[in-house]
Parts: structure tokens; C-alpha cells; sequence
């Protein structure tokens, strides 16, 4: 990842990200996996935005007499234990699934982004301390961090996000040092150390547009991790609670009626099983494009 | 080499001993008086009862002296009680360790198996239309969850065929959760075993091989194998990590009676001594792989010397 970096050339001083580029963007869409798992992504987020209207049914609402239906005209995707339609409760899950996936991947890559980049700014002994405990705690799977955290802050959808989020800090803390580390002592840093620019302003204003890139395509691979560690989490019953139509959750309760209905035990699945190829697709896309020794191997 | 091997042990103490402080802190991030929260299950609790509690978890010492206590009583192997029926925490975790290894190493071999040709396979036949299958297949892989993965597994072998106990103790009931683990990992070990073995082959040493005419298989066999070897064991403890945080997840849904499902009734009924000997036991678990991945690269790799 490192080296698509180094040999993309550099816009000196405050540059624009290279995805902003119209060129750029067209190179983007002609790669197949861009296209194909941005549409997806795409998609998703037009389904959890217009949830409310593409829903036919209200997904809370419970009718003792259509427990357990088979997908029909009506109920494409059949309906649960307690009479509630699948399809809606699986639309509805879109909106609460990107929510989490987001705000897990916005406090990973904030406190990740704050760490790496102090660590390989500074050097010394904070970069020391610092990658020391880090490196430690990636060796961790994340899904343990964040059960060992649920299990103190008590079981719910915001501390799960909370959670997951944490878990996954020393993910985007590595990524961001090494990035930091190969751009720390090229020329348009130590020109702008020369003329006078104070290190928040050489931080902020030239360090951090240079590595949005690759900050790019670790978020959109960790969206996938992020999305995954959460629906197992309220899969176990410690993120999102009943009666919420948290995919996990949904298979959770719906588990003892798998041999019945099966139904109840595919669709939920399978949204999650899209929404994490659609973004690892495009992660692995994003990555083709910037990273001109990865595309070369798989052209 | 020796004076490496003790230096490394060093870090491992230290770094457990760290890991016990941080541990004995974690029940400050409870929302709330932890004491209550964990008395809050029973009803009937009387204040001696909860004063009682909070006494034996030192929860009424200052902050430093709790700490003390906490580590002083793990140095002596003494991770505390539970809450509930009061059994030592130590018995409960050392009794379920046995059986979340097992899952863990059963796995592994199945993922291991499946992923490792696949990957170096597809490498080899990079940017064929046989790689590009398997890793549309690895990438389809990595995206299903677990949990729904052995539920399918479940539903159809089970529940459908009858073939295999839902639920027992024995070694056939291992079947069901190890396929389903070693099936989610065998697709993340072709994706690394791919772009290792990728990097492997762009080796300017292999280039030399197959210029001076040597036949591919001894390409493979004298210059590929060492050094893939290296990336294999990385990719090993590196999944190995994963899955024994997997386990916890599958052990769920199979009911298979290791430390994951120790923990999650022990979070649902906040008994929080049981949680902090988990955490401390897992963090064991990974100090000692890690250090056990380091011994392998200096076997394996002569260009790494340690002094």
C-alpha cells in the first residue's frame, strides 16, 4: 500500500484527495470492482435512507396469526415468530447496520489516525510507548476487545458500536504509523519545517491530505470487519436488543425456528453476507487503483 | 540466541503484568456501582450481602490498593470467585481451556488445509481464470459470517439429516463447529497465502532459478519452499489469533461448552471476576503464540540473528 503511495505523484502542499480528480474518476468506474461494489454500497444506502418508504409493512408490528409464513406475493421474504415481515425488518436492518458500521469506522480511524500519526510524526520514546502498546493489543482479534468491553459497559447497540469501534483503534493506529513513517522525511515536509510551518499546520494542512488515500481503502475494508463484529455481537445478544431489526439480532431470535422456516434464517444472512462483500469488493478495488504494484500483479 | 530468548520472556512477563493492571481497572468502566450492577440478578441480595461481595472483590480499598490486591492474588493464582455459586474462577476457566484449544486446533488443521494450496495455487496461476475464481470465492468467503455459516451447517446436517448430535460432549459434536470455523479461515488464509506467495515468486532469486534453466519443480522445492515457509507460519499465528477470538462466536451456536461460552453467560450475568480471568487466560493464550512465532522466524529465516 505504502509503495502506490510513494510513486503516485505528489501534489505539493495542500492537496486535494487523488479520488477528487475527474480523471480519476474515471479510471475509478472502469475498474470492475469499483463499479460493481460501489453500486452495491450505493444501493444499501438508498435502501436504509428510504427505508420508510420502501418497507411495505411497519417492521415492529406483531400479528399473532401470520406467525412463520413462507415467502409469498405478499410477504416476500415470509414472516417471523411473531408475525413480523421479514423483507421490512431486513430494509429497516440496512439503516441500523450502516449507522453502526459507520460510527465504528469513524472512532477507529479518528483515534487510529490521532495515534499513528503522532507516533510517526514524533519518533522517540511517545512513538515508542505508543506502537509499543498498540502493536500489543492488535495482536488481539478484535471480536475479543470488543466482547471484553461490552461485557463492562453492558450489552446495547450504542455500546457495541462503542466497542467495535475501540477494537479495531490499533487496526487504523498501525496503518496510519506506516503511512506516516514513509512520508514523514520526504522534501515537501522539511520544506515546509524550512519556511516555518508550525507542526499542527504540517500535520493537519500537508501530512494528512497524503495519506487520505490509503486511509481510504483501510475504512472501506474495515467497514466489512466493523459490520461483521457487530451482527456477531448481537448475534450473542449483546449489541442491538429485541424488538430492534438488527440483522444479528434477527437470527438470533429466530434460531429456534431455523428447521420450520427457514426463511427466517436466510434473509437476514444474506443481507449481511452483501453489504460485507459489497464494501470488501470495493476496499479491494479502491486498493487496485492506488496501489500501481498490486494492479500490475493482477492484470 | 539464549540471551534473545530470555529478553523476550522479559517483555512477556512484563507485558502480562501490564495486561492484569489494565484488566483490574476494567470493571471502572462499568456504568455505575459494578457491585450493584452484578447484585441487580438477584433480588433477594441483602446490604451485608452486597457489602460482603464488594469486600471480597477489594472494591472498597482505594484505587491503588485494589490494584495490588487484584494482581497480588493472580500472582498467587488467584483469579477470585465467581458471583454466582462462588466457584473458583481458575477451576471454571482451566476446565473449558481444554475444549476451546480443541475447537481451535481443529480448526486450524481444516483452515490450513483448505486455504493453503488454494492460495498457493492461485498465485501460481496468477491472473488466470482459475485464480480469479478461488479469489471470488476467498472474497465470498471472508464476508459470511460465522455464526450464520454454522447455523446453515446446522439446519442442514443435524436438524435435516441427523447425522451428527446437536449437542453432547463428545468428539463428534466438535465436527459441526470446527467445519464451520475452519471453513471462515480457510478463505482468509488463500487471500494472505496468495499475496505472500505472490511476493515469493516476484523474488529476484526465483527469477535466477527459472532463467538458468532449472526445472520448476526444483524452482519450487529449493528456492520457493523456505521462504513461503515463513510467510506460512505468519499467516498461522496470525489466523490462529483470529479463530481462538472466532471460537468464542461458534461455541454459541453450537453450544460446545469452551471458555466462549463461559464468557457470554458470565457477561449476560455480569460476573465479572469470571470476565477478567477470561480476558487474562486469552491474553496468555496470545503472548505465548507470539512468542512461539518469533523462535519460528529465527529457525527458519538465517538472515534474522538476534543478539
Amino acid at each position: 500500500m505504502t509503495d502506490g503511495i510513494e510513486t503516485t505523484p505528489q501534489p505539493i502542499g495542500p492537496g486535494e484527495s487523488e479520488l477528487a480528480a475527474p480523471s480519476r474518476w474515471r479510471t475509478a468506474l472502469r475498474n470492475p470492482r469499483i463499479l460493481i461494489g460501489g453500486s452495491i454500497v450505493l444501493l444499501l444506502v438508498l435502501v436504509a435512507i428510504l427505508a420508510p418508504y420502501l418497507a411495505p409493512f411497519d417492521p415492529y408490528k406483531i400479528a399473532v396469526g401470520k406467525r412463520l409464513i413462507a415467502p409469498t406475493a405478499t410477504y416476500l421474504f415470509g414472516t417471523d415468530e411473531f408475525g413480523r415481515d421479514i423483507l421490512s425488518r431486513v430494509i429497516y436492518g440496512a439503516k441500523l447496520t450502516l449507522y453502526v458500521g459507520f460510527v465504528a469506522v469513524g472512532i477507529g480511524l479518528l483515534s487510529g489516525v490521532a495515534i499513528g500519526t503522532l507516533a510517526g510524526y514524533a519518533g522517540g520514546w511517545v512513538q515508542a510507548v505508543l506502537m509499543r502498546g498498540i502493536d500489543f493489543l492488535y495482536t488481539f482479534p478484535d471480536i475479543l476487545i470488543a466482547l471484553g468491553l461490552v461485557a463492562f459497559l453492558g450489552p446495547s447497540l450504542t455500546n457495541a458500536m462503542i466497542a467495535v469501534g475501540i477494537s479495531v483503534i490499533p487496526y487504523y493506529a498501525r496503518v496510519t504509523y506506516g503511512v506516516v513513517l514513509v512520508e514523514r522525511h520526504k522534501p515537501y515536509l522539511e520544506a515546509g519545517q524550512v519556511i516555518g510551518a508550525s507542526h499542527w499546520r504540517l500535520i493537519t494542512r500537508h501530512l494528512i491530505p497524503n495519506i487520505i488515500p490509503a486511509l481510504i481503502v483501510v475504512s472501506t475494508l474495515g467497514f466489512s470487519a466493523a459490520v461483521l463484529s457487530a451482527a456477531a455481537l448481537s448475534y450473542l445478544g449483546l449489541g442491538s436488543q429485541p424488538p430492534d431489526p438488527e440483522w444479528g439480532s434477527m437470527l438470533a431470535s429466530g434460531r429456534n425456528y431455523i428447521t420450520r422456516s427457514p426463511w427466517i434464517l436466510l434473509f437476514p444472512g444474506m443481507a449481511i453476507i452483501v453489504t460485507v462483500l459489497a464494501f470488501n469488493i470495493l476496499g479491494d478495488g479502491i486498493r487496485d487503483l492506488l496501489d500501481p504494484r498490486q494492479r500490475r500483479e493482477v492484470r | 540466541m539464549l540471551n534473545y530468548v530470555i529478553r523476550r520472556l522479559f517483555v512477556a512477563v512484563v507485558t502480562l503484568f501490564a495486561s492484569t493492571i489494565a484488566v483490574s481497572l476494567l470493571i471502572h468502566v462499568v456504568p455505575g456501582d459494578p457491585v450493584m450492577m452484578m447484585m441487580a440478578q438477584n433480588a433477594a441480595a441483602t446490604p451485608e450481602q452486597i457489602e460482603k461481595v464488594r469486600h471480597a472483590l477489594g472494591l472498597d480499598l482505594p484505587l491503588w490498593q485494589q490494584t495490588l490486591h487484584y494482581v497480588g492474588n493472580i500472582l498467587q493464582g488467584d483469579f477470585g470467585r465467581s458471583i454466582f455459586g462462588s466457584e473458583s474462577v481458575a477451576r471454571l476457566l482451566f476446565d473449558r481451556l481444554p475444549n476451546t484449544l480443541a475447537l481451535a486446533f481443529c480448526s486450524l488443521l481444516i483452515a490450513v488445509v483448505i486455504g493453503l494450496p488454494l492460495g498457493f495455487f492461485s498465485a501460481y496461476r496468477q491472473g488466470t481464470w482459475v485464480d480469479n475464481v478461488l479469489m471470488v470465492g476467498a472474497v465470498l468467503g471472508v464476508s459470511i459470517p460465522s455464526f450464520w455459516l454454522g447455523l446453515i451447517l446446522l439446519l442442514f446436517f443435524s436438524l435435516t439429516l441427523e447425522l451428527l448430535p446437536v449437542a453432547s460432549g463428545d468428539y463428534r459434536s466438535l465436527a459441526l463447529p470446527a467445519i464451520t470455523l475452519g471453513a471462515t479461515y480457510s478463505a482468509i488464509i488463500a487471500r494472505m497465502t496468495r499475496s505472500a506467495m505472490i511476493e515469493v515468486f516476484a523474488e529476484d532469486y526465483i527469477r535466477t532459478a527459472r532463467a538458468k534453466g532449472l526445472p520448476e519443480s526444483i524452482v519450487l522445492r529449493r528456492h520457493a519452499l523456505k521462504p513461503s515457509l515463513i510467510a506460512v507460519v505468519t499467516i498461522i499465528a496470525i489466523v490462529f489469533g483470529y479463530l481462538i477470538g472466532g471460537a468464542v462466536v461458534v461455541e454459541n451456536v453450537f453450544s460446545w461448552n469452551g471458555l466462549g461460552r463461559l464468557a457470554l453467560d458470565a457477561i449476560l450475568r455480569r460476573d465479572y471476576p469470571v470476565i477478567q480471568g477470561f480476558i487474562l487466560v486469552f491474553a496468555t493464550v496470545i503472548v505465548i503464540i507470539s512468542i512461539m512465532i518469533d523462535l519460528a522466524y529465527v529457525w527458519l529465516d538465517p538472515r534474522i540473528t538476534y543478539k
